[in-house]
C-alpha cells in the first residue's frame, strides 16, 4: 500500500466528533473557578514562617523569672564573698 | 525570591498579564488540530474531557508563554501529554471496548471503524507518527521536532506503523472478499 492510498483512505474518514457549543463557556467557568493559588502561595509561606520564628523565639525567653525573696538579697549582700572580694591592689583602701 | 515578591507588591513591576480574552484567541485558533489530534489517537467519539484538560493545563502555564508563533507547536505537546497520561491509566490504547459496532450498509462507519482498529494495532508513540504524516500532512523532519525524536526514530516509528496499518487493510480486504 502506497503513501497517497493510505492517505486518501484517511481522508475519507471524517469521524472526529463535533465540536459542543458550550465548550469555550465550560472552560472558561473552570478556569475562573479554579483558586488564584500562585499568588496566595507566597504570602502563605511567608506568614508560616514569621509565626515559625515568632514561636521559636517566645519558647526562648524564660516565661516565668524566679522572685528573689528579700532574705535571699539580704544573704547575698552581706555575705563574705561580697566583703572579701575587693581588690587589695588599691593602696588608698584601708584594710584594717 | 526577593524580586518575585517586590513584583507582587509593586504593580509596575509585574510581568505583563495575559488574560483570559487572549488566552480564547489561541483556543479559536487551535480547537479543531487539538480535538483532531486527541481523536486520531484515541479513537473514540468520548474525547471533551481530554481537550478541556489540555486546554487547562495550558491556561495553568499560559503566563509563561512567551513566543506566540510556537502556540500550535506548544498545545499538541500538552494534549499529547494529556493524551499518553490517559492511556497509562486506563491503558486504553489497547482497548476496543468502546466502539460501537459497524453497520453493514453505512459505508463510512464501516470505512471508520476499519481504520479505528488499523490504528489501534500500533503503539501509541507509532500511531502518532502516522497520524501526523499520513492524516495531518507534516513532514518527518516536523514530526521529530514536534515529538521531540530524533529523525531516525521517527521513520523507524512511521515504518513499522505504515506496515501494520498496510497489513491490517489487507488481511481485511482478504476476509471480505
Amino acid at each position: 500500500m502506497d503513501d497517497n492510498k493510505i492517505k486518501d483512505l484517511l481522508d475519507k474518514d471524517q469521524s472526529v466528533p463535533a465540536l459542543p457549543r458550550s465548550e469555550w463557556l465550560n472552560l472558561a467557568s473552570r478556569i475562573e473557578s479554579k483558586p488564584k493559588i500562585g499568588f496566595i502561595r507566597p504570602l502563605a509561606i511567608a506568614f508560616s514562617l514569621g509565626i515559625f520564628f515568632l514561636t521559636i523565639n517566645m519558647q526562648s525567653v524564660d516565661k516565668s523569672p524566679r522572685q528573689v525573696t528579700d532574705q535571699e538579697l539580704y544573704e547575698y549582700v552581706m555575705s563574705d564573698d561580697y566583703f572579701d572580694s575587693f581588690d587589695e591592689s588599691y593602696s588608698w583602701i584601708d584594710s584594717n | 525570591m526577593i524580586s518575585k515578591l517586590k513584583s507582587l507588591f509593586n504593580p509596575l513591576e509585574r510581568p505583563e498579564e495575559k488574560s483570559l480574552e487572549d488566552f480564547e484567541l489561541y483556543y479559536l485558533d487551535s480547537r479543531d488540530f487539538v480535538r483532531a489530534s486527541i481523536y486520531w489517537m484515541v479513537r473514540d467519539q468520548n474525547i471533551d474531557d481530554l481537550v478541556q484538560e489540555t486546554y487547562l493545563r495550558a491556561w495553568n502555564n499560559f503566563k509563561g508563554f512567551q513566543d506566540r508563533s510556537t502556540f500550535r507547536t506548544w498545545i499538541y505537546r500538552i494534549a499529547m501529554n494529556v493524551t499518553f497520561d490517559f492511556f497509562n491509566k486506563s491503558k486504553k490504547a489497547k482497548s476496543l471496548d468502546s466502539l460501537n459496532e459497524p453497520v453493514a450498509h453505512e459505508i463510512n462507519i464501516e470505512l471508520e471503524d476499519l481504520i479505528t482498529k488499523a490504528v489501534l494495532e500500533m503503539n501509541p508513540k507509532q500511531r502518532e507518527a502516522f497520524n501526523l504524516f499520513y492524516k495531518f500532512g507534516y513532514t518527518t523532519e516536523e514530526i521529530a521536532d514536534l515529538t521531540d525524536s530524533k529523525l531516525g526514530t521517527v521513520k523507524s516509528r512511521l515504518h513499522h506503523a505504515k506496515e501494520i496499518f498496510s497489513n491490517y487493510i489487507k488481511e481485511d480486504e482478504a476476509r471480505n472478499g
